[in-house]
């Protein structure tokens, strides 16, 4: 990608990334390095770090919860879910999304 | 794990501490211990420090992010502009109600005589309502002003209360929710201190009692059931506000409004004390209820 794409994509993910973090919680609780990597490996995150602060913002704003659980093997880890505002908050997003995504892709197509 | 691995985490962390220094505390260790948590797991699986690292970004960039820049989360901008207009609001309810006792009812002097309005004409009533439209404005100004229009009406309201005509000192519940609208969204956005603003917020709500029972210490007001019961009233109140009990800033909204309006319509000699009181409750009160972040711990 050239820096000019890379600009467009920052900003568009910067808007959908507390909705994708909070789509992928509704699956199931994650932990950071996991929720890291599955954003990561659909692309919808440059840089990884920038998943901390948005948790963090998302918590003081009552979207997600956490706690701290050890599986039956491996270390304690910060495990992070969606409250029931999160998915409220998704469920809305979803809605403004479907037909907003919708719109922009056909006015693509008859751009191209 | 190798030395190396080590230092390089350690410094990328203390680097990332270091740029933190601004946001609030509890939010700043919660990235940190995150953070740290993420590399420990991803070198455990097997990735280089330097490919985690590289991954995890540039430390300015996450705290920029964590600081307030990036794209605020939907409830947290939805708050910043309740806050400030709500604010605005009062602001110009007192300040309607300031201009017309102000033209209207005070006499222009303490020895009594003519009012404003009758000495000096339609002109001073107008001056008198310019605080009311100048901390108005906010509410009809795009987001992008909004700050600068409410620093506007603050001076404006200043300079008003230092001119001798327009009854000055009835002004200053107005200036201080003037004042509040500019400065504490601006306080709350720069992550600083909750602990502080809770302290000096409790210190304000105290202050009217405190000044009760300075009143009653020196004669000049009786002993009675209603000094004791503001102080222990407040008191409680100051006590709710340093916990950051959200319900503390409601009651002080809600006692704030009693005293401006009671002191309005059933004004005696301590009409000037209430209304300086009522108009710092309701400053307070608006102001806490405004932020999360502010008033509330999470």
């Amino acid at each position: 990608m050239t820096s000019a794409d890379d600009k467009i994509a920052t900003n568009i993910r910067k808007g959908v990334l507390e909705f994708c973090v909070l789509a992928l919680l509704v699956e199931r609780e994650m932990y950071g390095l996991e929720l890291a990597n599955e954003l990561t490996e659909r692309q919808l995150t440059a840089s990884e770090g920038s998943l901390y602060p948005l948790l963090a913002r998302m918590r003081d704003n009552g979207l997600v919860a956490d706690r701290w659980h050890t599986p039956a093997t491996g270390r304690a880890r910060r495990y992070y879910s969606p409250t029931p505002e999160g998915r409220a908050h998704l469920a809305a997003f979803a809605a403004v999304w479907s037909p907003l995504s919708r719109q922009v892709s056909a006015l693509l197509k008859e751009e191209a | 794990m190798m030395p190396t691995v080590d230092s390089a985490a350690e410094k990328y962390l203390a680097q990332l501490r270091s740029e933190l220094r601004s946001a609030p505390r509890s939010t700043a260790e919660t990235i940190l211990a995150d953070v740290r948590a993420h590399i420990d797991e991803a070198t455990a699986d097997g990735r280089s420090i330097d490919d985690v690292l590289a991954g995890l970004g540039d430390p300015a960039a996450i705290a920029a992010d964590a600081v307030g820049g990036g794209v605020p989360t939907e409830a947290h901008t939805a708050h910043d502009r309740d806050e400030q207009l709500v604010l605005a609001a009062i602001a110009a309810v007192v300040g309607l109600i300031t201009a017309t006792i102000a033209s209207f009812f005070t006499p222009v002097s303490v020895l009594g005589g003519d009012r404003a309005v009758d000495q000096f004409g339609l002109a001073v009533a107008l001056l008198a309502a310019l605080p009311a439209v100048a901390v108005a404005a906010p509410l009809v100004t795009p987001r992008r002003f909004r700050t600068l229009s409410a620093a506007v009406a603050a001076v404006t309201v200043t300079i008003v209360i230092a001119l001798p005509v327009a009854g000055g000192l009835l002004f200053i519940p107005v200036a201080m929710l003037a004042w509040a609208s500019v400065v504490v969204p601006l306080w709350r956005r720069s992550g600083r201190g909750t602990r502080v603003w809770r302290a000096l917020a409790a210190i304000a709500v105290l202050a009217p009692a405190l000044a009760y029972l300075g009143g009653m210490a020196s004669g000049a007001i009786l002993v009675g059931i209603m000094p004791v019961a503001i102080t222990v009233v407040a008191l409680g109140l100051a006590v709710a506000v340093l916990l950051g009990r959200r319900p503390a800033y409601v009651i002080t909204l809600a006692l704030g409004a009693v005293a401006t309006l009671g002191s309005v319509f059933d004004p005696g000699l301590l009409f000037l004390a209430f209304w300086w009181a009522g108009g710092l409750y309701l400053t307070i009160g608006a102001s806490g209820l405004g932020g999360r972040s502010v008033g509330v711990p999470r």
